[in-house]
């Protein structure tokens, strides 16, 4: 497989929420706004590419009976740090992604593509993975959050798009579409489209 | 298959820790000041909203310099002008200082067991130099987590300028709900003392009226049952009752 399809491929065809279905609770809680899943998907790609680097760095030095813990620990002191910066300047969104930051410790997309890729690729290539599965599950996010602030709050990145009953306007917005069951649709939404168009072809 | 010896194992697992830490710490050494400046521009901001004087443009340590911080002596209700930087930085740590105010249990109505001996309040001051507004941190037990906020009075210090909580860990969409606008702003000007002088609020379920009722959250009872007793507890004698009744008295 060439370097740049390592790279494409999990955005669509091989993509982590809408074909594997890994990461779908992240997916869940921080999609109603944006601007909050921007920073986010973005947390997520970096820690994803990062970790897959250090730990296919480390591959041949790993022992396989602390193979986990160790990967465990590099992700989650990748994930303290990203977390610790977004605390320091970015406070607002810190406070709205609460402890959902913490949380990507424990995405199945991370520990899933260490397992899969990692630990049995080198690290040029284990970067290039991390940042295409990081990629194709900030975009499923990014789908599902555009839909999510437009329809339940007529709002995109903080900017009125659909002027609101309340301030004036004429749309009444879904209230349904900021809390998590919404999400719950769009993915199987999502899902069902991906299997239909993507996994079909692939058959 | 490598040959793996556990030496071998060990020395790995021991490296890894200590790199590892070495980031984790540095991170928190270096990023401490700037996240420590956000929260205290978050306290300050949360204290201007209580007060009500915060609006979208306003420029927070700037507005914030016309506010006089006093630390209110709990036994006796006294104060004095001070800094509030140390009690927000340690409320645990202070409540359990050896000088703290012990609560029996009659009293400690929203369980925090003990109280710090000095707690900082905020006075905004009119034009003539009389009280605007007085700004005082509270806090309580909800279901899950204990609610940090602050709640303001108006000048007649009775009446609710508004009530803001800046940190909890209550359930997001039901008891997280305490941070919602629309609810807060049915505190504004209700009435904490009734005509006795004894606290009269409450948070009610399935419509409040008269001056002293607020309606609970829906599906929060215990949140909102604790955010009853965290403002009956704090206004209470107990609480700022004391400082308040100085105040009301002419004092500073």
């Amino acid at each position: 497989m060439s370097a740049m399809k390592v790279f494409t491929d999990p955005i669509i065809k091989n993509n982590p929420i809408a074909v594997q279905v890994l990461g779908i609770c992240s997916t869940l809680a921080v999609t109603t706004k944006l601007e909050v899943t921007l920073v986010m998907a973005i947390s997520v790609m970096t820690v994803v590419a990062l970790s897959n680097l250090f730990l296919s760095m480390m591959r041949n030095l790993m022992p396989s009976s602390i193979r986990l813990i160790i990967e465990m620990t590099v992700v989650a002191t990748l994930v303290i740090i990203a977390d610790q910066i977004i605390k320091a300047y970015m406070f607002d969104i810190s406070k709205q992604l609460s402890v959902f930051m913490g949380l990507i410790i424990t995405n199945c997309i991370i520990m899933g593509r260490a397992e899969a890729y990692a630990i049995s690729n080198p690290p040029f290539r284990s970067f290039l993975d991390g940042l295409g599965n990081g990629a194709g599950y900030g975009l499923v996010l990014i789908i599902i959050a555009t839909i999510r602030e437009l329809v339940g709050s007529g709002k995109l990145l903080g900017f009125t798009i659909l002027p609101s009953v309340n301030s004036g306007g004429w749309y009444q917005p879904n209230g349904l579409f900021l809390l998590a069951p919404s999400a719950f649709f769009l993915i199987g939404i999502l899902i069902w489209i991906a299997r239909l168009t993507v996994v079909k072809a692939e058959d | 298959m490598r040959r793996e010896s556990d030496l071998r194992t060990f020395m790995i697992a021991l490296t890894l820790a200590v790199i590892c830490s070495f980031f984790v710490a540095g991170a928190n050494v270096l990023l401490k000041p700037r996240q420590d400046m956000n929260k205290e521009l978050e306290r300050k901001k949360n204290i201007l909203l209580a007060a009500g004087v915060l609006k979208s443009d306003t420029d927070i340590n700037k507005e914030f310099g016309s506010v006089e911080t006093y630390l209110v002596d709990m036994k006796t209700g006294e104060a004095e002008k001070g800094d509030a930087g140390k009690y927000f930085e340690s409320i645990r740590k202070l409540a359990a200082a050896k000088d703290a105010v012990h609560l029996s249990k009659q009293q400690d109505i929203t369980v925090i067991k003990s109280i710090p001996a000095k707690i900082p309040v905020f006075i905004l001051r009119d034009g003539d130099g009389k009280i605007a507004k007085v700004v005082m941190p509270i806090y309580g037990s909800g279901l899950w987590s204990t609610m940090y906020g602050f709640m303001a009075l108006n000048s007649d210090l009775n009446s609710v300028s508004g009530i803001t909580f800046y940190e909890h860990g209550e359930t997001p969409g039901l008891g997280g709900e305490i941070d919602n606008p629309l609810w807060k702003a049915q505190w504004v000007d209700k009435k904490i003392y009734g005509n006795d002088g004894s606290v009269a609020l409450s948070v009610v379920k399935g419509g409040a009226h008269g001056e002293s009722q607020v309606d609970s959250l829906s599906g929060a009872t215990m949140t909102s049952r604790g955010v009853e007793n965290t403002v009956r507890f704090w206004m209470g004698q107990d609480g700022f009752g004391k400082y308040l009744n100085s105040l009301k008295q002419g004092g500073a």
